[in-house]
């Protein structure tokens, strides 16, 4: 089999990238989606508050979803699910396994839409006894929101990630009792409308810079043992408080589910764990784009989205009008700046470029400053912190002859 | 009386301090027009989207309310929403509780479900 375009994930990146494509001027396309359905994570993700950024209204996860792939069936994009893409050629040939075979597909352009899962490490530091009650939260998740099972009664967190919160709510509602919310960092990693609204709403403490040190039972979970930790994250001797619970959610972070790319050689940022992609989202190798959750993880879809369209948009470039050589400007990540992303711009883009990225540290009161050349600009903001991403525009032809380009963000003098 | 209270409205996250005195409510920290709406209410009755899932022939169908509740009547809401078991096929914004939190509130799926196959 050929196609022009074959987008790897059927969520919210692929089927946005794929739409864009589409309308760009890509007619043989195909995405491809491991799941009975398409729509990714969104459908298990039932709360509300998705699309507030994109469409000024604040949907559901699975009416996000919904709105994607309406788009995508108006247009008739073919999308094959329960179909599982075991590997990846820098050639762009895509094997693929479903129902009716395994199959590999030549491919024009590719764009990597895989998002990402769950870190497990939290899990693994911990002492004591292995019993039935430990999650991560997204697995939580699934089993209440798509099963209908409600993995405990008793429940302790362990990581203030997004998931984390919108579980902590969403199992009180269901009956269960979530004893707290432990972060082993002195900063939240979800967004302060989640602490809002699924723990100060229902009276769920959030300690900070406080971790499980132990997990106690046999058969089932019976106690963690929980204590506060010094600068360096070690628990400090003496702080120790046992809390009886029989179910702990982890939700420790997320990371870019990327076996594929690696297979197929491409390079990751150490950082995002992500390609190192440029402003159209093409990775090193011609003519395979990444966007959404498996470039960087994202905190809000609408983001994604966006991301996705701009990959889309370029992927029908090359196909339609043919590679172009590019002169890139490297793009650097200052002080106080954990990643960014796009990694390099196109020199010689004449449209303004949406960089995305995380701060190290929390700060009120901030100045992201941009640096290239004699280019200067410096943009305020009130907060940053390290669980909400940020962006700032740049033109890349107004920076003419610059070596490199840097973001800092700085304390507000 | 004066507290500081994160807007949730929109991703931003304001933090917004609000003060009462009398019946006069004064809000600043907020970066548009709904934040002093949002902190309005939240000093007087708070209102919250109260979303969850239902029981369908096929497995559980996400749902949520048409608009905010008021938010000491969630828990009594829920359990309407956990006794509840939709029947046949269900289609996104169908209504399945007409007035579930006894003030004209629907409870809407959003997502289509389908009917259990029988064979
Ligand atoms: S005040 Fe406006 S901008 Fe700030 S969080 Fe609320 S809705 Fe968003």
């Amino acid at each position: 089999m050929r196609k022009q375009l074959v987008v790897i994930g059927g969520g919210p990146a692929g089927l946005a990238a794929a739409v864009a494509a589409y309308d760009a001027g890509v007619r043989d396309l195909v995405v491809l989606e491991r799941e009975s359905e398409a729509g990714g994570i969104l459908k298990q993700c039932v709360h509300n508050g998705f699309g507030l950024t994109r469409f000024r209204e604040s949907m559901t996860g699975p009416e996000y979803a919904r709105r994607f792939l309406d788009e995508a069936r108006a247009r008739r994009i073919g999308i094959l699910t329960n179909t599982f893409v075991t590997r990846l050629t820098p050639e762009k040939r895509v094997s693929y396994v479903n129902e009716k075979g395994a199959f590999c597909c030549e491919a024009d352009a590719v764009i990597l839409a895989m998002g990402c899962r769950e870190r497990s490490k939290g899990a693994l530091n911990i002492a004591g006894t292995r019993p039935a009650g430990l999650f991560s939260a997204g697995t939580a998740q699934k089993y209440v929101n798509i099963y209908g099972h409600l993995p405990g009664k008793r429940v302790v967190i362990l990581g203030s990630g997004d998931i984390g919160l919108i579980m902590a709510r969403r199992m009180t509602l269901e009956g269960a009792k979530v004893e707290c919310v432990c972060e082993i960092m002195p900063y939240s990693g979800g967004l302060g409308r989640n602490i809002a609204q699924c723990l100060d709403d229902f009276g769920i403490p959030l300690l900070l810079e406080h971790t499980i040190v132990s997990v106690e039972g046999r058969e089932r979970v019976e106690a963690v043992v929980i204590a506060r930790v010094d600068e360096k994250r070690q628990p400090i001797a003496g702080t120790e408080r046992r809390v009886e619970c029989d179910t702990v959610l982890f939700s420790v972070g997320l990371i870019p589910e990327n076996e594929l790319t690696k297979g197929a050689g491409i390079a990751l940022d150490g950082q995002t764990k992500g390609c190192l992609v440029d402003d159209g989202r093409e990775t090193e190798i011609e003519g395979v784009f990444a966007c959404g959750n498996v470039l960087h993880v994202h905190d809000l879809v609408d983001f994604v989205s966006e991301e996705a369209e701009i990959a889309g948009r370029s992927a029908a470039e090359y196909l339609l009008h043919g590679a172009r050589a590019k002169r890139y400007l490297p793009v650097l990540a200052g002080e106080n700046v954990s990643y960014i992303v796009p990694q390099r711009l196109d020199a010689d883009g004449q449209t303004p470029v949406q960089l995305y990225f995380r701060v190290k540290s929390a700060l009120r009161g901030a100045v992201i400053s941009v640096e290239a050349g004699d280019f200067r600009k410096s943009v305020k903001r009130i907060a940053v912190a390290p669980g909400e991403m940020e962006r700032v525009t740049v033109v890349p032809s107004q920076l003419s002859g610059a070596a490199a380009l840097r973001v800092s963000v700085f304390r507000e003098e | 009386m004066e507290r500081e209270m994160v807007c949730i409205e929109c991703p931003r996250g304001c933090t917004l301090l609000v003060t009462k005195t009398g019946g006069r409510v004064r809000v600043s920290g907020n970066f548009c027009p709904r934040g002093e709406a949002y902190a309005a209410a939240e000093v007087t009755q708070p209102r919250r989207v109260l979303t969850s899932t239902v029981r369908g022939e096929g497995g559980m169908i996400p749902v949520r309310t048409s608009s905010a509740v008021k938010k000491e009547k969630i828990f009594q809401i829920m359990e309407r929403v956990r006794a509840y078991r939709a029947e046949g096929a269900v289609k996104l914004g169908d209504v399945l509780i007409p007035d579930v939190d006894g003030e004209g509130t629907a409870l809407i799926a959003t997502a289509d479900a389908v009917r259990l196959q029988e064979d």
